[in-house]
């Protein structure tokens, strides 16, 4: 069975201002969503809004979140069905906490300790990639590199059991290697562990490597939503025709199709 | 961005602020009556039409002496607080700005005054120089400068390594221009917020040693006197100790909402929230 | 004629202070490289690869290890003002790049009064032509840092490099932290700004998508060695392993077909 998650009727405001309305997202399992949009377009607010993590001072009205097709509310999938990868890793980690307690807490919510906790967390590592997985354990968020933190992010929601990802810009950070390692993972645990992404980016280069389904958003309204071929082939709103032109400007020489 | 709540506190902060510096200049003005005006036959009394807030225990007026007593109250910390942040300013400026043997030996300099409690060194001071207010303006800021003086130096060690400040120096701007420019501004914008919010520290500071006897002497109106004073009487007239202590409060208050309200004007990252 | 001529340059730093032994980090090793006069030069490097070492040494912000710099055939020492009217920079973090209670004609005019001497009318004028030219609004000139846009302040930066007519402006990862669409704005800036005075840019970017579209040749940088150094041509293909992985890392203009296999009974 495919698993989905349904957002709906999503609809942000501050004081009386609206920032984003009333979007419709589907996410499904073994397939990446593309959200993306220009800065202020509101994506980054949507992803904070489906887990209900706002900021102070902006509401949420006439949400609604269907796992399965069963309501569900924000902050029982937080964590546990849905983990989120931010764009600065570095802050997302308890400073004085080392990675291995991160791990064995996240556990710990599964009820999973002692020994089998230890060999799960060593399997999980080797699977995001973390090979020198000792040291990455007993090191401190700020010893490691962002692309590091990156992929223990991933490995803690694994840990989780999430089935759904929210990535926020997960690669904004990082160098162009450190990305491309990045998303070659992400594409991995979809196929393998039929992992349901929700990807936002401005850059569509992510979206043209890894996204089924794209949404585009522009002043917090969705503008269009399509699979990534038709998208690329046939934009329809003016939103995703300037970030397709900025894109080509940059790639298309090299490659004069 | 702003609260609507905070944005009260400001308001009242400036109102408060100002009134205590009218109170302040003008107070012999003023008063109703003659703050020293020892009435023997008017002990004690009540609050009245003629007199507010009631007589103290040699019949003078309560009312007259708060506003008179704010002079002395107020000015004495303000004086102290020049001193400290000159003390702060020059000799933490000179650590972090000249760095090396210079910055080690006057960080020692401070430690040696940070190992004491600050109550305690100022009775030490006290001690050695006599009571007097002017000796406790000394002794309490001589207790106070190091604070400032750490302060200041990490202040301009973080400052000097700003993107803003090398590429200053990129534009040729030489070592002078980009300290009076960049370095300092930055640092007395964020010590003004401190200060502001450590002035009722200080007035506390100033008080309880007129509490104690050793500042200002009786005849004069001070708060910190009228508390002493009036503190035989704090099972029948408790009053009398209330409204002394009631200025101190508002006026502890009043600082620190001023304080608040120059942080939001002079921090950047608040700044940057409020464009929002 | 080579603005600078860089020959067996090597740099590192010292590491460790309280609790670890010190000890020195090669971060330059043994570099050559000559940089023409109106080239927009790019320098490809992953983050590590000694990039930024290298713009600080080149901006006489610090003084090589071993080896030497030539500008114009002079050694290099330090922050000179001559050497400043010649050279500039721009800083990747533009917000932490302006003094916050400067506004940005202020900022803008700094190397002006320092570097050009000039008064305050003349100042004035210049800041509204470099305003314009950065296709900026004339009355940011009064806004502070925090009322701009991080597109916005980056251009600003710009301005500010371009101020005295550099012959070169190091761009060091200035463009990194733009989304797509305002790196395309700012380089089609950049390159009308060559075109019309002649300055030459360095570009500093981990990103060979920019290089491409922008500079006229690209050298790569990897653990301290220059490892490529070639002409930027429309099917360049890197040599060395290490800048093959920069090449390859760049992402696909079009969507492609799935290229993970579902796991197999053996993996």
């Amino acid at each position: 069975m495919k698993h989905t998650l349904k957002i709906s009727g999503l609809t942000l405001k501050h004081r009386q201002r609206t920032l984003v309305e009333s979007v419709e997202l589907t996410l499904k399992a073994g397939e990446v969503h593309a959200l993306v949009g220009a800065s202020g377009s509101g994506k980054s607010l949507t992803c904070l809004g489906i887990l209900d993590l706002l900021p102070p001072g902006v509401h949420s009205s006439g949400a609604s979140l269907l796992l399965d097709g069963q309501a569900v509310a924000a902050a029982s999938l937080r964590g546990r069905e849905v983990a989120l990868v931010l764009q600065n890793p570095r802050s997302a980690f308890n400073p004085v906490r080392s990675l291995r307690q991160h791990a064995l807490e996240t556990l710990q919510a599964r009820g999973i300790r002692g020994v089998d906790a230890e060999q799960l967390i060593h399997a999980t590592l080797l699977e995001v990639g973390l090979f020198d997985g000792q040291r990455v354990l007993d090191s401190f968020a700020f010893q490691l590199s962002g692309g590091m933190l990156q992929r223990m992010m991933i490995a803690l929601a694994l840990l989780a059991d999430s089935r759904f990802l929210l990535a926020d810009e997960p690669t904004s950070d990082l160098d162009v290697v450190a990305q491309a390692r990045f998303l070659d993972l992400l594409e991995r645990l979809m196929v393998h562990r039929n992992l349901g992404v929700l990807l936002i980016t401005h850059d569509m280069g992510v979206v043209a490597r890894c996204a089924d389904q794209v949404t585009v958003m522009a002043h917090g309204r969705i503008v269009e939503q399509a699979d990534v071929h038709s998208l690329f082939h046939a934009p329809q709103s003016q939103e995703a025709r300037t970030l397709l032109a900025a894109h080509h400007s940059l790639t298309m020489e090299s490659c004069p199709a | 961005m702003a609260l609507p709540g905070k944005k009260h506190g400001m308001r009242v902060g400036y109102l408060l602020v100002g009134l205590l510096l009218l109170m302040a200049l003008f107070g012999p003005w003023l008063a109703p009556y003659d703050a020293t005006l020892v009435s023997l036959d008017d002990r004690l009394l009540p609050a009245s039409a003629s007199h507010w807030l009631g007589t103290d225990h040699l019949g003078r007026d309560v009312l007259s002496r708060l506003i008179v007593g704010t002079q002395l109250s107020l000015g004495s910390v303000v004086l102290v607080l020049a001193l400290v942040l000159i003390m702060g300013v020059v000799i933490g400026g000179i650590a972090g700005i000249v760095g090396g043997k210079v910055d080690m030996f006057l960080m020692r300099l401070c430690d040696m005054f940070l190992t004491f409690p600050t109550l305690v060194l100022a009775f030490f001071l006290i001690a050695l120089l006599g009571t007097g207010l002017t000796n406790v303006i000394i002794a309490i800021a001589l207790s106070h400068w190091a604070w400032y003086a750490r302060m200041v130096r990490g202040m301009v060690l973080a400052q000097r390594n700003r993107d803003y400040v090398l590429a200053s120096r990129l534009a040729g701007a030489s070592r002078l221009t980009r300290l009076r420019q960049h370095v300092m501004p930055n640092v007395v914008g964020q010590l003004l917020v401190l200060a502001s919010m450590d002035i009722g520290h200080m007035m506390l500071h100033v008080s309880g040693l007129s509490f104690l006897g050793l500042g200002v002497s009786p005849p004069t109106p001070e708060w910190g006197v009228m508390i002493n004073d009036a503190k035989e009487f704090i099972w029948t007239q408790p009053q009398l100790l209330l409204w002394p202590g009631l200025m101190i409060f508002i006026s502890v208050m009043a600082f620190n909402l001023l304080g608040d309200a120059l942080r939001d004007r002079l921090d950047p990252s608040v700044l940057a929230e409020i464009k929002e | 004629m080579n603005l600078f001529q860089i020959r067996n340059l090597s740099h590192g730093y010292t590491a460790g202070a309280m609790f670890s032994k010190r000890h020195r980090v090669q971060v330059l090793s043994e570099l050559n490289l000559d940089l023409p006069e109106g080239q927009n030069l790019g320098l490809l490097g992953g983050s590590g690869s000694g990039k930024s070492t290298l713009a600080r040494l080149l901006m006489g912000l610090e003084t090589p290890d071993q080896g030497s710099i030539h500008f114009n055939g002079q050694a290099l020492q330090g922050t000179h003002p001559e050497f400043l009217q010649r050279v500039q920079m721009v800083f990747q973090d533009a917000l932490s790049a302006f003094n916050p209670q400067r506004s940005i004609g202020w900022s803008i005019a700094e190397p002006l009064r320092h570097l050009a001497g000039m008064h305050r009318e003349a100042c004035q004028a210049r800041v509204e032509q470099l305003l314009q030219q950065v296709k900026l609004e004339p009355a940011d000139i009064d806004k502070l840092p925090a009322q701009l846009s991080g597109g916005q302040l980056q251009r600003a930066g710009i301005a500010r490099a371009m101020a005295v007519g550099p012959q070169l402006i190091i761009l060091d990862e200035a463009l990194s932290n733009l989304d797509r669409v305002l790196q395309v704005q700012i380089l089609d800036l950049l390159a009308e700004v060559r075109r019309e005075s002649g300055t030459g840019f360095l570009l500093i970017t981990h990103d060979l998508s920019l290089v491409r579209r922008f500079c006229q040749r690209v050298v790569v940088l990897a653990d301290g060695n220059l490892v490529e150094d070639r002409e930027v041509t429309p099917g360049m293909r890197f040599e060395h392993p290490a800048a093959r992985i920069l090449q390859e890392a760049v992402l696909p203009a079009m969507p492609g077909a799935r290229q993970v296999a579902p796991r197999t009974a053996s993996a």
